[in-house]
């Protein structure tokens, strides 16, 4: 049965992807034309790109993966969803509101991050570990979020 | 176990002798030779001046040519090609120079060198054709020969093409020049048109004029071509023909020579070992008669190269020495079995410098751990662990990369565990299992598992951000000792103690809180977290000498506090990797049950999502394990006493690219 709950549920599910999604395929973005520019130069180093340009691609999955869970959990994957009143489906949009807003913009900079790191790798391959250290400080805040986001999502009594 | 112990090692021999003994040291490979020439500043003492090695130089040179120019026709089907097998020979280090004198190598030069240019000239031929070949294309409706387009004493020919549009005036204006002009259209489209204009020479100049002011495009036509386009065309397509063909040959002449020819790739290492000993020599100062070799040696191989040395050689004198503190003293870690995987995260943080300990063993078990809860998946870990067990044992890695899959192995292992622990078996797979394999789920999630993350989450993170406190209580313990070690109590004291009091008491001060019946410890803590408050404020604004800013340094450094609690809720990314593992597998099968009733290929797509799906998301997750293990190493527990900085121990020693090199 379609209730008003279930239309919001489809929103959080859809802000949690779309945004953080955004977010990621910006990042992915920019890390991946730093990453073309340094491999012109040396092709040898494209499975060390390849994984610097993955990096910022971790927020689309945490939005996914909420957005999915919502999708799940509300039955609406299944082709059954179960009636979600109005209040829970603001829960739940509420609780997919981190993930998304945090993935689009940690994804974004992470990006940035990410291609400065690349920058390093062609002249320094050795500070690589830092440089990754670097990266993962921009991660840390999707992961909250995404904790977050499941925290809230599992506070809610479906 | 840890950072092993360095010698200085001074060698003292006779001139002579200088050859054999490099080669010796090279050998043994456990010598990190020092350059000397500039620190030792003795009369009498020589440095080497340019030594004369362009012969072995250029012999380098030219087998890396042949080698990178063959290596392109290595034939890729595994059966005919034997040179993989070859490579894999273990190669006698004696017999090295003798395979590398049999074979001419400068033959095999020349010969690639006649090989590769041949291609090269095909290549600049085939592109200037092909160029041709397009231009002439457009042009494929001129029904005149090309070299009829040649100028002749009194006329001259223009080709070219014209926007249609403009065509009509254009021509107007031309025939106003005067009556000896002829011109034709080859061809029109809408949006061009080709012409020709034939005329007397004194016309020439007048028409260009023109022809500009309708920006013309000239046809250059190929004169050393002869015939109509279309002629022409079809003697281009022979060309390009025979072109094919030529290459096909050179090819082939290529991978036989590349067949014939593997000990280039013995020849390119021997070469490159002599080179290495060439370039060492650099570093070696002499007298007249004798010569000097600096070097470090660890402690451990310190009786063996004694011996060789004295076996071998008469004329020499070894000596060892302590090595001074203020030197950059170089690090060799050694571990067991199982921590020397976990080597390799040191390394890409920075190796201890010499006076500081080795961290792997201090913090292996807890990366061990946290992998496992990262990824948390029985399934996942068991892939992981049996494939990097596979590749150690089939490729024989050395070094870092060795060490990662020995890392990935150790890292499958717990995750293997962990995700019995909470019963996820590629996700909620088990689920699905027919009737009669039921008991197995019913065994490994009511018997072995102990947590369900997805239904409850709360016990998950407190074991995540309890782990934060243990490891970071560990950080400072091990400052504590170390200083301590150094014969710094009171620092140790004063710059741990007073933390770790303070923080305990707030610890126990929460714990106290959350079980009621524990009223009598709760003002136990307050005095506890009192004593810790003051002892902070008093000691952390020590280094001020006004004491007024000695008390508000104090007070500012409570502070900290927000960082350390900062670093424990960082630990609860544990469980937001782990849950999302985990999470993302029951996705993965929710997928694959739609795909399951699709009518007779359901069963194969269904099993085909199964895997790419999991695949996928075991890589991902594997990956965020990677990283965020290593990451809460670096940041929250590295930072609480570890530097890092020192240089690697690089011994002299035989370094091959291509083959396997057996020394004794």
């Amino acid at each position: 049965m379609i209730t008003q709950g279930i239309v919001i549920a489809f929103l959080g599910s859809a802000t949690a992807i779309g945004l953080a999604c955004s977010g990621s395929g910006i990042g992915v973005g920019i890390a991946g034309a730093a990453g073309i520019g340094v491999l012109t130069e040396e092709p040898e180093k494209f499975g060390l790109v390849l994984f610097l340009q993955a990096f910022p691609g971790t927020q689309g999955i945490y939005g996914l993966l909420v957005g999915f869970w919502v999708l799940m959990k509300t039955g609406i994957l299944g082709g059954s969803p179960i009636p979600i009143t109005l209040d829970q489906g603001m829960q739940i949009f509420f609780s997919c509101i981190p993930v998304g807003i945090v993935g689009f913009f940690s994804g974004w900079y992470q990006g940035k991050t990410a291609a400065a790191a690349i920058g390093l790798a062609a002249r320094n391959p050795e500070g690589i570990g830092k440089a990754i250290v670097m990266v993962t400080m921009v991660e840390t805040y999707a992961v909250f979020s995404l904790l977050a986001s499941l925290l809230l999502f599992n506070g809610i009594n479906l | 176990m840890a950072v092993c112990k360095v010698k200085k090692v001074n060698i003292f021999t006779h001139l002579e002798l200088k050859d054999k003994i490099i080669e010796e040291l090279q050998k043994a490979g456990c010598v990190q030779i020092i350059d000397i020439t500039s620190k030792l500043k003795i009369p009498g003492l020589l440095g080497f001046n340019e030594i004369n090695n362009t012969e072995s130089d250029s012999a380098l040179a030219e087998v890396k040519y042949c080698v990178d120019y063959l290596s392109n026709f290595q034939s890729k089907s595994k059966k005919s090609d034997k040179s993989v097998s070859t490579l894999n020979n273990v190669y006698d280090y004696k017999k090295l120079s003798s395979l590398f004198f049999q074979h001419d190598y400068k033959k095999i030069y020349e010969k690639c060198v006649g090989l590769d240019g041949d291609l090269k000239k095909l290549k600049t031929r085939e592109n200037h054709l092909k160029n041709t070949q397009e231009q002439l294309e457009e042009w494929r409706e001129l029904d005149v020969k090309i070299e009829d387009l040649e100028e002749t004493k009194n006329t001259k020919t223009i080709a070219g093409t014209l926007p249609s549009k403009d065509f009509i005036s254009c021509l107007e204006e031309i025939k106003k020049i005067g009556k000896e002009i002829e011109i034709k259209k080859i061809s029109e489209d809408k949006k061009q048109c080709k012409i020709i204009i034939i005329s007397i020479s004194e016309y020439y100049s007048f028409i260009k004029k023109i022809l500009s002011k309708y920006s013309i495009d000239y046809f250059k036509a190929p004169l050393e071509f002869s015939g109509t386009p279309n002629d022409i065309l079809g003697d281009i397509s022979e060309e390009l023909k025979n072109i094919e063909e030529k290459r096909k040959i050179i090819f082939d002449a290529s991978k036989k020579l590349h067949r014939e020819n593997l000990w280039l790739y013995a020849a390119f290492d021997y070469l490159s070992i002599l080179k290495s000993k060439k370039d060492i020599e650099k570093y070696i100062k002499q007298t007249k008669k004798v010569i000097i070799i600096e070097g470090w040696v660890l402690e451990k191989d310190l009786n063996e190269l004694e011996n060789t040395l004295y076996k071998k050689f008469k004329e020499l004198e070894i000596v060892f020495s302590d090595p001074k503190e203020t030197e950059d003293i170089p690090v060799a870690l050694k571990n067991n079995k199982f921590v020397e995987p976990f080597e390799s995260v040191t390394e890409l943080y920075g190796i201890p410098k010499y006076t500081e300990f080795d961290p792997t063993p201090l913090f292996a078990p807890f990366y061990f751990i946290f992998f496992g809860i990262c990824l948390s998946d029985a399934g996942y870990g068991l892939v992981i662990a049996v494939l990097s067990y596979l590749a150690l044992k089939k490729f024989k890695f050395e070094g870092m990369v060795k060490k990662l899959f020995g890392l990935f192995f150790l890292g499958g292992l717990s995750t293997f565990i962990m995700g019995a622990i909470m019963g996820s078996w590629m996700g909620d797979t088990l689920n699905y299992l027919p009737k009669n394999l039921l008991f197995i789920k019913t065994f490994l999630i009511n018997t072995i598992s102990l947590l369900d993350p997805i239904k409850d989450p709360m016990p998950l993170l407190l074991i995540s951000l309890s782990l934060g406190v243990i490891q970071i209580y560990t950080g400072f313990i091990i400052k504590f000792i170390a200083n301590v070690k150094e014969n710094k109590i009171k620092t140790g004291l004063m710059d741990q103690g007073s933390w770790l009091l303070l923080i305990s008491g707030l610890l126990l001060f929460i714990f106290a809180n959350s079980v009621g019946s524990l009223a009598g410890l709760k003002i136990i803590t307050k005095y506890i977290i009192w004593a810790g408050l003051l002892s902070v404020v008093i000691t952390q604004g020590r280094s001020n000498k006004n004491i007024i800013i000695k008390a508000a340094g104090g007070v500012l450094s409570l502070y900290d506090i927000i960082g350390y609690l900062s670093d424990i809720l960082s630990y609860s990314r544990l469980f937001a990797l782990g849950l999302s593992t985990a999470v993302l597998a029951v996705v993965v099968n929710n997928f694959v049950m739609l795909f399951k009733d699709i009518p007779f290929i359901g069963f194969i797509l269904a099993a085909l999502v199964f895997i790419i799906g999991h695949f996928f998301n075991m890589l991902i997750s594997g990956m965020g394990a990677f990283i965020h293990s290593t990451r809460l190493q670096y940041v929250e527990y590295f930072t609480k006493f570890y530097e890092g900085g020192g240089t690697s121990f690089k011994p002299f020693k035989v370094i091959t690219k291509y083959i396997k090199v057996q020394i004794r």
